[in-house]
C-alpha cells in the first residue's frame, strides 16, 4: 500500500507539474517499469484525478481540476495535519490499530495520540471499535484517504505550522520510522 | 524621533512577537489544542509589552504608568507560558 501510494503521488506531481506529459516520457523520468506506470494511470484515470488525450503517436496526460466534497474537504484537512497524516498513513498500510501500536509507529505519546485518534473519529474519517478493554481504530474509507493522500500538497504555511506545533510537542518520542517521505 | 538604541530593539522584539502570535494563533485553528491557545496569547501579550515599551518613542510623558504595565503584562506572559507547559492534552 505505503509503495503504490508513494509511486502514485510521484506519478500525480509529475503531471500536474508537466501538463501534457506522455507515456514514454513518465516511464523515463520516474523510472518506473512500462506495465507498473500504465497500471497506475489507468487507476488515477478510473478514479478521476487524471484524464488523458490522443495526440498523434501520444497519449498524453492532465491532472483533473476537481471541486472537492465536504467529506472530502473534511479528510484534508486532516491531512494538512502532520500527526494525523501519519496516523492515517499507519492505519492504511495495517488495517486495523490500536493507541499503543500507532503511538509506537507515530512516534508521539499515547495520549496525543488518542486526542487524534478522537478528532478523527469524532469526524468519521476513522471507525473506532472496543474490543474488551482495548479500541482498535480503522479508516472508514480507505480507498478515499488513499485517493486524497495522492492529491495533498503541503504548503510552506503547513510546514511552518508543524515545525512550531513540534516545537511544543514535549512529549515527542524518538521517531522509530519516517514517514515523511510518504 | 527614535533615539535610544534599546527603543529600536524594544520595537522589533515587539514586531517579532506579533509575528509569532500570528504562527501560533493560526496553528491553535488549525489544531484546536488549548496549549496552542496560551502559547498565541502570551505571544500576544508579549508584542503589547514590547509596542509599550517601546511607546516612550511617541509618547514620552506615559513614563511610570508604562512601567507598571510592563511589569503587569511580563508577569501574565510568563504565566500563560508556565499554562501551556502544563496543560496536558
Amino acid at each position: 500500500m505505503e509503495f503504490e501510494l508513494e509511486t502514485r503521488k510521484r506519478i500525480y506531481e509529475l503531471i500536474r507539474d508537466s501538463p501534457g506529459v506522455h507515456l514514454r516520457e513518465l516511464t523515463r523520468r520516474l523510472d518506473i517499469v512500462i506495465g507498473s506506470l500504465q497500471y497506475n494511470l489507468h487507476y488515477m484515470e478510473k478514479k478521476n484525478m487524471i484524464y488523458s488525450i490522443k495526440d498523434e503517436d501520444y497519449v498524453r496526460y492532465f491532472v483533473k481540476d476537481r471541486k472537492f466534497g465536504e467529506d472530502e474537504q473534511n479528510i484534508l484537512s486532516f491531512l494538512r495535519r502532520t500527526a494525523c497524516r501519519h496516523i492515517l498513513i499507519n492505519l492504511l498500510q495495517n488495517g486495523t490499530m490500536n493507541n499503543k501500536e500507532l503511538s509506537d509507529a507515530v512516534a508521539l505519546s499515547p495520549s496525543t495520540v488518542s486526542w487524534h485518534l478522537n478528532k478523527l473519529a469524532g469526524s468519521g474519517v476513522i471507525t473506532k471499535e472496543k474490543v474488551g478493554r482495548i479500541s482498535n481504530f480503522t479508516v472508514t474509507d480507505p480507498e478515499l484517504v488513499a485517493e486524497l493522500l495522492i492529491l495533498y500538497k503541503e504548503s510552506f504555511l503547513d510546514s511552518l505550522l508543524d515545525s512550531f506545533i513540534d516545537m511544543w510537542e514535549l512529549d515527542k518520542k524518538k521517531s522509530k520510522n519516517d514517514l515523511q517521505s510518504v | 524621533m527614535i533615539s535610544e538604541p534599546d527603543q529600536v530593539v524594544r520595537l522589533i522584539s515587539g514586531v517579532l512577537a506579533l509575528l509569532l502570535f500570528i504562527i501560533s494563533f493560526l496553528a491553535y485553528q488549525r489544531e484546536r489544542r488549548r496549549k496552542m491557545f496560551l502559547v498565541s496569547m502570551a505571544f500576544f501579550f508579549y508584542a503589547i509589552m514590547g509596542f509599550l515599551s517601546a511607546s516612550n518613542i511617541f509618547f514620552p510623558a506615559a513614563g511610570d504608568y508604562l512601567e507598571f504595565w510592563g511589569s503587569f503584562l511580563n508577569f501574565i506572559v510568563l504565566l500563560l507560558f508556565s499554562l501551556a507547559l502544563l496543560t496536558k492534552e
